[in-house]
């Protein structure tokens, strides 16, 4: 092969598998690192096991086909109904159940553990579920960011002149434009459902991933081993995507990661200002906006709602610090000069 | 350094001199913002706070009644046997916040220029109706494809005609047709009489024949009474900076003045902070969203909830049912068929199907819970202490038997057998509208597996549009009275040429007769009478669901006196009735 | 450079029209009858939807719609604005001063916060005070500032307030808003002249303290949500840029000439490192923004941010139109100068 000049290629040629490489190395001597990990990793297994660590609405079980008799089979790995409701449960289980049609929250008991919002819906719940919304957003977002800053970057780098100037002249915009506004334009036009919130936030985020494929591009594009791949006929994608790609890889996570967190942020003021998914849907920004109106108790005992704001609140706050954790930790894992 | 501390010491005292509370300043916080100041564009409760006491009608409601009046800006009224034509005598010696004199010419302005600019988004259309027999301004009426009045000039002489000064202090007012619900018309914001010098002097309409289509239907926000006032009323404005309202007592004012000097009013959207404020005393009165808050404000110290039993709310909630639902991409009615994957078009024209629905619908749930016990289950879609309303008629609540035998009954027992799906909507953002729905959809499909009701929230602009298109199933919409006659509700939930019609293809001709009926006699008890037997019919045939009303409440600090409340006045009562201890 | 500069102002103009275009298109992807709802607010006025659209053209095609807007602005008129029921331009006017007030007395903790928590994580480098600072810093930038701004209240308007109040009288009371109610008359009738409308400007103008510490004390709590919420990037873009001149060839040349240690931090490293950190101020106030719409929401404070959501939210599309092309332009101008300040005090960089 031409190739094995390039920096991964060199890299590997030490024969290091990837966990005993440098920056796998400063990760785990970090020990913030290790904190953001394990966040993560507990909201992942929350997200995943949502079914089973709540009990669903009524709508929810009827959509997955459960009747009373066949209730135990969600806990069941044996059966089909388990993984479907890990997998694919309907739209119905993503809303929180309510205990009571009152707009008067209800302090956690025996039956609602963590109390019920404003409304009657029930807050465990919606912490559980709101675990997988969180996912939900930030990782088809990212996907979404992750795609359009490939198209842009990898067309502005790879083609570079009059091209370059304008995709980045574009970029810079879209950019420096405070990402909440143009969100909240595009979802009030779009309309207020979930899908237009990820659409909206992925319209604003990708130009972070643009900018770090293009720099990165720019930077092996140059390369003798680009060069001489190319001398040797390597077709024009193909570079890209065998040479060029790779070595985009670390920062992206980097950026991936930290995005997960101000992703999520973005949702839920988006939500909190009323632009989020429909009402009584898992969604952590949302319960802090039930809790808005409920944040001061009777006379006497003005915390007495405190279970409102602070269990989502909470959520959203150690969602996003065990991304922001992991992400700074990337940054320095991979960035020498910290090293 | 010295320097520096006495400067702050100085300071200091400044800061505390002015912290002091002013004890004749009236500060009420709400939320949602004034629309505008002109009588003849603002058609929502929050303009009406500002506008009911800057302006005056020629009588107004007495105190907390809706069926007593006192003369105003009139000292007298008399009407001819017709009931077509009104004579009002003006009160001599009233003077505008401008200096100028109060004469008939202000009257007449008030009413032709309503007539002449009628915006679409303002709610003339109910006086209009009344002199000129169309809700439409004149570009409108004549795009429309017309009607009796033959063409631009022959509506202006109808304009004109409908205010005539016999002399200085006695004006003439001509309706196209008799109008027993005219009278109480003439006591809505919109007939607040306005300056006619001061507005011309600021560049309105300068009320003549030669320019009045210049006029017509423009968006008044863009025009000098927007957010200026030169009217009669015991305040005059200060400033409207878009979001506070400050005023103070205008020392000219013909009667009582008012006890308290200034009143600010203050757009705090965020309830905590106004729940916060009143407890502080920073604000003598604060807009509360529903019952349930009262939970954070029982017991505090200072608060006052004035609450009263008859108090019930006049605003009507309805879950809408559409007779003749459109299907077209309608991704509300499923299949479009009744095979149990969807709803057809005419669903809820089956008045079993209707009775289906509100047997579920638990009327003391909606109480308990989402009213908190305070409120009023209706008979009809009128406000308990209007006109006709019929206390005597039962009720459809929460009778799981009969449910099941009109769900039986329904489409030739075709729904109970398949089954059906459809989805209702409400507005985003409206919880009390969501939960009548829920609680709906909660019983109904306990009762057959087969029923599928779910329910939506659609953002207010597509809420619009889609009610608009006739697409909605079920949905739910409030009317809340501008006058206090029962026409304005009967009328528009029922008549099947009424506002509402057009989304609910409601169309009995047995309604529309008594509607019409009812309208055509001065005669108050007749029309009492017609109105109990279309609550009646109502009964018997269910179109709409009406859902409780709830108990209203004001908060105030306990130290201001002489609240009552008015449900005809947007802020439930007049500042000048009002004093701070 | 001059040529650079002229380059980009010439390019105003073309990303404003891209953005007011992009606007009005999105803006067709209603219905007229779902634009109408920023004229109507209440059922009642349902009643005459089709009136309501004809009368305010929002029927009209696409190149009409935007022509009729251009046509106006050029003139100067931006349109009304159905939120404020004013003109787009007298809310930009009167509401432009309170929120850049709220933001630019922001930056002040947010740099200097950023400054100092940057610098003490470098000099103490992988040493505890590095870790501590950088921890707060991230906690910092995860809280959702509409959570803490909530939190803010309950704690200093809801249980402290009482205390705050029987301490000095209530001058130290922190509440939401911009001004009390009582220099809010003041303003209304005329009593305190509105000169700048920076409060804190016309209060200095016109000799009153109180008015001036009224304004500052309602500006504490949003400031605080701001910064807390902000001042991590500078923190974190101080801490390696001073980690990376602590390491170039001249510090350590200082260092071996046998200065001390304070003289080559500060003199020497910390004022080179503060470059990027200067350029990302500019940016920092561009972010602001973003916090000003929540934290004016919360803080119930009359800026820009909380005219623009709850114009955004009832499609009050004048409103967002003349939003959006003032931010494009604040970006657009604030890009030119930070760019124009990286060459000034960056002599290295040349741009063509």
């Amino acid at each position: 092969m031409a190739e094995t000049t390039s920096p991964q290629d060199a890299e590997q040629a030490t024969n290091l598998p990837w966990w005993k490489s440098k920056p796998a190395k400063r990760f785990r001597r970090n020990p913030l690192a290790l904190v953001g990990a394990f966040t993560v990793l507990a909201f992942l297994v929350i997200a995943f096991f949502a079914p089973q660590l709540s009990d669903p609405s009524r709508s929810c079980l009827r959509d997955l086909g459960v009747t009373a008799g066949t209730i135990d089979d969600i806990n069941n790995p044996t059966k089909g109904v388990f993984w479907q409701a890990i997998f694919v449960p309907p739209e119905s289980c993503y809303t929180m159940p309510r205990a009571s049609f009152s707009p008067i929250p209800e302090s956690p008991s025996a039956d609602y553990r963590f109390g019920t919002t404003s409304s009657g819906y029930d807050i465990g719940y919606g912490l559980v579920w709101g675990a997988r919304t969180a996912f939900n957003i930030g990782l088809i977002v990212v996907g979404l960011s992750l795609a359009m800053g490939l198209l842009i970057g990898g067309l502005a780098g790879f083609i570079g002149g009059w091209v370059d100037e304008v995709l980045m002249r574009f970029t810079d915009i879209v950019i420096a434009f405070p990402s909440l506004v143009l969100a909240i334009v595009i979802v009030t036009i779009l309309g207020q459902t979930l899908t237009n919130v990820i659409v909206a936030i992925a319209l604003v985020a990708w130009p972070n991933y643009a900018r770090v494929i293009r720099a990165e591009v720019m930077k092996v594009k140059n390369l003798d081993y680009v060069e001489s791949a190319r001398a040797l006929g390597s077709r024009g994608l193909r570079v890209f995507t065998k040479h060029m790609l790779p070595n985009t890889i670390a920062p992206l996570i980097v950026v991936a990661s930290l995005d997960m967190g101000s992703v999520v942020l973005t949702a839920s003021a988006l939500s909190f200002l009323g632009l989020g998914p429909p009402m009584g849907y898992a969604d952590w920004g949302q319960m802090v906006n039930f809790a808005r109106n409920w944040i001061l108790g009777p006379p006497g005992d003005p915390l007495a709602y405190w279970y409102t704001s602070v269990y989502p609140g909470m959520a959203i706050l150690v969602f996003v610090l065990g991304w922001n954790l992991l992400g700074d930790a990337f940054r320095d894992a991979f960035d020498p000069r910290d090293s | 350094m010295k320097k520096v501390l006495l400067g702050l010491t100085f300071s200091l005292a400044l800061v505390l001199g002015a912290a002091q509370a002013q004890s004749d300043t009236f500060v009420y916080q709400t939320f949602g913002g004034v629309d505008s100041l002109d009588p003849a564009q603002a058609y929502d409760t929050a303009s009406s706070v500002v506008i009911e006491n800057v302006y005056e009608t020629l009588y107004q409601y007495d105190g907390g009644s809706v069926t007593d009046y006192v003369p105003t800006l009139a000292t007298s009224w008399s009407a001819n046997d017709a009931g077509d034509q009104f004579t009002f005598e003006l009160r001599e010696g009233v003077t505008f916040h401008s200096g100028n004199e109060f004469t008939c010419a202000d009257v007449q302005y008030t009413v032709h220029r309503m007539l002449v600019h009628n915006p679409g988004d303002s709610g003339i259309w109910f006086l209009a109706e009344s002199f000129l027999g169309t809700d439409l301004n004149a570009d409108s009426y004549f795009e429309s494809g017309g009607g009796e009045i033959a063409d631009y000039d022959a509506y202006w002489n109808k304009v004109a005609n409908a205010a005539v000064c016999v002399d200085d202090y006695t004006v003439q007012l001509n309706l196209n047709d008799t109008d027993p619900t005219f009278f109480v018309k003439m006591m809505s914001d919109v007939a607040r009489i306005v300056d006619k010098q001061f507005a011309i002097d600021n560049g309105l309409w300068d009320g003549t024949e030669a320019t009045w289509r210049d006029w017509v239907g423009v968006n008044l926000r863009e025009y000098h009474l927007h957010d200026n006032v030169s009217g009669t009323g015991a305040y005059q404005l200060v400033d409207w900076d878009g979001e506070t309202v400050v005023a103070e007592a205008y020392d000219g004012y013909w009667g009582t003045p008012g006890d308290v000097q200034n009143v600010v009013i203050e757009t705090v959207e965020e309830q905590s902070t106004r729940l916060l404020a009143v407890q502080a005393g920073d604000a003598d009165r604060v807009q509360v969203g529903d019952r349930a808050t009262l939970a954070q404000l029982r017991g505090a110290e200072g608060v006052t909830i004035h609450e009263d039993p008859s108090w019930v709310s006049t605003t009507v909630g309805m879950v809408f049912f559409n007779h003749n639902i459109n299907t077209d991409n309608n991704p509300d009615v499923g299949s479009g068929q009744l095979d149990g994957d969807g709803i057809p078009s005419n669903f809820f024209d089956d008045a079993n199907m209707r009775k289906c629905f509100a047997y579920n619908f638990d009327q003391q749930a909606f109480i308990d819970q989402v009213l908190q016990g305070e409120g009023q289950a209706l008979t009809m879609g009128l406000p308990t202490s209007f006109l006709g309303y019929n206390d005597e008629l039962p009720i459809y609540s929460a009778d799981f038997a009969a449910a099941e035998e009109a769900c039986r009954a329904a489409h030739g027992g075709a729904v109970w057998e398949n089954g059906f799906t459809m989805t209702a909507t409400y507005n985003a953002g409206n919880t009390t509208r969501q939960a009548a729905l829920e609680i709906l959809k909660e019983n109904i499909e306990f009762m057959n597996p087969a029923f599928n009701l779910d329910v939506r929230a659609l953002a207010w602009p597509d809420y619009l549009a889609y009610t608009d298109e006739g697409k909605g199933t079920a949905f739910v919409l409030g009317w809340a009275p501008s006058y206090a006659d029962s026409d304005y509700f009967l009328h528009p939930f029922y008549h099947s040429e009424g506002f509402y019609a057009g989304r609910t293809g409601v169309n009995n001709p047995e309604f529309d007769a008594l509607i019409d009926a009812a309208r055509a006699t001065t005669d108050a008890s007749e029309r009492e009478a017609l109105y109990q037997e279309l609550g009646q019919l109502v009964y018997d045939e269910m179109p709409m669901l009406p859902y409780p009303s709830p108990t209203e409440f004001i908060v105030t600090r306990d130290n201001i006196e002489g609240v009552y409340l008015n449900p005809m006045l947007g802020g439930q009562f007049l500042w000048k009735d009002i004093t701070k201890n | 450079m001059f040529a650079y500069i002229v380059r980009r102002i010439l390019f105003i103009p073309v990303v404003l029209i891209g953005v007011t275009l992009l606007i009005v298109g999105l803006m067709q992807l209603l219905s007229p009858a779902q634009r109408a709802a920023a004229f109507v607010s209440s059922d009642a006025q349902l009643k005459n939807l089709d009136l309501i659209i004809d009368q305010y053209g929002l029927d009209e095609p696409f190149h009409v719609q935007y022509g009729n807007w251009m046509q106006e602005a050029l003139t100067g008129n931006l349109g009304f604005s159905s939120t404020s029921k004013e003109p787009v331009l007298t809310t930009i006017r009167k509401r432009l001063p309170a929120s850049a007030e709220l933001a630019l007395v922001s930056l002040i903790p947010v740099i200097g916060l950023g400054i100092a928590l940057g610098t003490a994580a470098a000099l103490n480098r992988d040493r505890f005070i590095d870790q501590l600072t950088r921890v707060v810093a991230i906690v910092g930038w995860s809280l959702p500032n509409f959570v803490l701004g909530i939190w803010l209240l309950v704690i200093f308007y809801g249980g402290l307030g009482e205390v705050l109040r029987e301490f000095a009288g209530g001058a130290f009371r922190l509440e939401p808003g911009r001004v009390s109610t009582e220099i809010s008359i003041e303003i209304a009738n005329g009593t305190f002249p509105i000169r700048t409308n920076f409060l804190l400007i016309d209060s200095l103008l016109a000799g009153r303290p109180d008015v001036f510490w009224d304004a500052l004390r309602h500006l504490i709590l949003p400031v605080i949500t701001l910064a807390a919420t902000s001042s991590a990037i500078i923190m974190r873009v101080m801490r390696s840029s001073l980690l990376e001149t602590l390491s170039q060839d001249y510090v350590r040349t200082a260092r071996a000439k046998g200065l001390t240690e304070n003289v080559v931090n500060y003199k020497h490293a910390r004022r080179n490192a503060l470059i990027p950190v200067i350029t990302l101020a500019g940016f920092t106030l561009i972010f602001l923004l973003n916090g000003v719409v929540i934290t004016e929401t919360v803080f119930n404070y009359p800026g820009l941010g909380r005219w623009f959501a709850s114009a955004a939210v009832s499609l009050d599309y004048p409103a967002v139109m003349g939003f959006t092309v003032l931010t494009a332009m604040i970006v657009v101008v604030g890009n030119l100068l930070v760019d124009v300040l990286y060459a000034a005090v960056d002599p290295r960089i040349r741009y063509d």
